[in-house]
């Protein structure tokens, strides 16, 4: 029944992509309204399955990389939501939205069993570790889509001085500042974590230096922002770029190099 | 020496350094750390060499991999904490930004004092100021990255660890004269039945008082100065022995290979492996899952008995008796004991660290969240001053009060 609703929400997912990227490229705005009401519906069956997984779990559904890349495609549909109904954020659906998809896709790849918790994820620090990283990674896919937003809208002649586009830049900024600072955390409760659980605060596991990197590539961004106060195109393949780092921490690390995050 | 200086505290150099680490560590990850030097040479025919002379093979300990930390922490010093002086006037320094700027073009309203407040900001004395903490957001958090530098330098220099592999019912003596003795080691919940590494310790601290607790998974305990980890487990063999057929069983417990003997000559060698064999009919003893063996399976320690001068493999089953040499043999099914980590780091260190990871999440939100600004308001209108991103800042802050005026009077500001 679960991997059912699981099912479920790919497809509807895939029907709320099509609505967008239609909507998007016809310019019709009664295909756009019918994919926003299919986003909530899905992100709704969506947030369904993940309540129903932890209750027969018993625990919150983030303990493998199966969970967590259905929380990752979870927390960027919301995302896009809050952008969208909160901010008034438009044109971002279109690039989002597929990704969700094609997450929710890789995860269907992977085992689904509900497993019990190996002794070394039983502690006080899972649930803000992990919840941490979701909403890192989802504000960091979030800023990505945005840039390619910004590209796409470049290279269809808008110019970098548009006040949309200064804003597209700006809470491009914005997305990656506040991934930045959960990133932070992911990395310090994971410290904390790995000295309660492993005696020692940081081993240079694979997982843990891949964190490092995509930390160290996201803080030079800022500063580049902030200080060298560079500014849209530039910063805008910069942070897809960036977020292919963010794609290998999350899926190529555990794909391709063993160690002491291999569970995840 | 002015130019040295004044390149040790800039952007270019702290970014590089972070770009060399990070490159360095993208190497660290893909080269696996701290095998033998032969399978460097296996592994990698043309750039073994390499790899060795360069120290790749142990990058995260070489010298220019924690030297590049070392001048992180000068660049931090230089860039951030030794221009504290300037953060004194970094308020005044806005305050007289906002006095310097202009006014935001085309914006006007009857009461531009009531949006300043609505925003946010507070008045000080003529003019008004909002999110003043943030003016220190930056020193914060590279203070905070240079004292977590230093406390983890502390934390990895100061700090002690010995793992030991106690059998139930035995002691280790550590080094200040504490004795840990593990009165059980379970392997599963009582209550749920779930999988929870647990040992039940006992320790006498060098001044005789009497310490016990448990340590878990996750849950390790102070014992005295030493803190206590359950880090892994193993399993030794068991076997009962005793000389003569109603005697007195003596237990040994087999952590590895050993040959148990009376007399020297007969005896017993244990190889220290258990596990489900294949007896095939000719005698063989084979592993589990060996290719087309065909024969009774069995559960057991694979030993080899040596008697008169002649050996013979066989499997030794759990309660099973085996007379060699006059001396009985029964060995009874592994027992499992905890890997336990013992360590010890400097009381000032753990505060220290935790503080340094307070301080940086502070940091970065004063940083991304507590923009600092600074307003005049001359007439209706208004001249702002924001650090940071200011021309963003500026222009949302003002799309806000727009928004603001729209709803109060009703229709868009000229």
């Amino acid at each position: 029944m679960l991997n059912v609703l699981f099912f479920v929400s790919i497809a509807c997912f895939f029907v709320t992509a099509f609505l967008h990227v239609a909507g998007g490229f016809f310019k019709k705005e009664g295909l756009q309204k019918a994919g926003w009401l299919a986003l909530i519906v899905s992100t709704l069956i969506l947030s369904v399955y993940l309540v129903a997984r932890g209750i027969s779990a018993g625990r919150i559904p983030m303990s493998n990389q199966f969970e967590f890349a259905t929380f990752f495609a979870w927390g960027i549909a919301v995302m896009t939501l809050i952008l969208h109904y909160r901010m008034k954020v438009e044109g971002i659906a279109p690039f989002a939205i597929p990704g969700v998809f094609v997450l929710l896709s890789y995860a269907a790849l992977l085992p689904k069993d509900i497993t019990e918790l190996m002794p070394a994820l039983k502690s006080a620090w899972f649930v803000s570790h992990i919840s941490s990283a979701i909403l890192s990674y989802s504000a960091f896919a979030i800023a990505c889509f945005l840039g390619i937003r910004y590209l796409t809208m470049l290279r269809r002649g808008a110019s970098p001085e548009d006040k949309a586009m200064q804003d597209l830049d700006y809470l491009s900024y914005r997305m990656i500042a506040f991934g930045f600072i959960f990133l932070t955390l992911v990395i310090l409760t994971g410290c904390i974590w790995a000295e309660q659980a492993w005696s020692t605060f940081w081993s240079w596991d694979p997982k843990e230096t891949w964190a490092l990197i995509t930390w160290i590539i996201y803080a030079i961004y800022l500063h580049l922002r902030i200080n060298r106060k560079y500014r849209g195109k530039k910063m805008a393949v910069y942070v897809i770029v960036a977020m292919i780092c963010v794609i290998f921490t999350f899926v190529g690390v555990n794909q391709l190099m063993p160690g002491l995050h291999s569970y995840g | 020496m002015k130019k040295i200086f004044r390149f040790l505290r800039s952007m270019k150099f702290g970014m590089l350094l972070l770009a060399v680490i990070a490159a360095l560590s993208v190497a660290g990850t893909l080269i696996p750390q701290e095998q033998e030097t032969q399978a460097y040479e296996a592994a990698y025919p043309v750039m073994g060499k390499v790899i060795l002379f360069l120290g790749l093979d142990h990058l995260y300990s070489t010298w220019y991999y924690i030297g590049l930390f070392l001048l992180l922490g000068l660049s931090l010093l230089f860039c951030s904490v030794l221009r504290f002086g300037r953060i004194w006037h970094a308020k005044a320094a806005l305050l007289a930004g906002a006095e310097r700027a202009d006014v935001l073009e085309g914006f006007s309203v009857s009461d531009p004092a009531a949006v300043l407040k609505k925003k946010g900001f507070r008045k000080a004395s003529d003019r008004w100021i909002k999110n003043p903490l943030g003016l220190y957001a930056s020193f914060v958090t590279h203070t905070a990255l240079l004292l977590m530098l230093i406390a983890c330098a502390c934390v990895f220099a100061l700090q002690e660890k010995e793992d030991y592999s106690v059998m139930v019912g035995e002691a280790v003596t550590l080094p200040d004269g504490t004795m840990i003795h593990v009165d059980a080691f379970s392997m599963e919940d009582e209550k749920s039945g779930k999988l929870e590494y647990r040992s039940d310790l006992t320790a006498v601290l060098p001044d005789q008082s009497v310490v016990s607790g448990e340590v878990r998974v996750n849950h390790p305990k102070y014992f005295g100065r030493y803190k206590v980890y359950q880090q892994s487990y193993a399993y030794a063999g068991q076997a009962d022995i005793r000389t003569d057929e109603h005697g007195r069983d003596e237990r040994a417990v087999l952590d590895g290979a050993a040959f148990l003997t009376l007399d020297g000559v007969n005896g017993i060698s244990y190889m220290g492996n258990y596990g489900t064999f294949i007896l095939t009919e000719d005698g063989q003893i084979l592993p589990e899952g060996y290719p087309d063996a065909e024969g009774e399976m069995a559960e057991g320690y694979m030993i080899a008995i040596l008697e008169n001068g002649q050996q013979k493999l066989t499997l030794a089953r759990p309660d099973e008796t085996i007379v060699v040499g006059g001396v009985y043999y029964t060995f009874r099914a592994p027992a499992a004991y905890p890997g336990l980590r013992v360590k010890t780091i400097p009381s000032f260190a753990l505060p220290f660290l935790y503080f340094s990871f307070a301080l940086l999440v502070i940091g970065l939100y004063l940083c991304f969240f507590h923009i600092p600004a600074a307003a005049v308001v001359r007439g209706e209108q208004i001249a702002l001053k924001a650090a940071g991103d200011p021309e963003t800042v500026v222009r949302l802050l003002l799309e806000s009060a727009e928004n603001h005026s729209t709803k109060d009077q009703g229709d868009r500001p000229e």
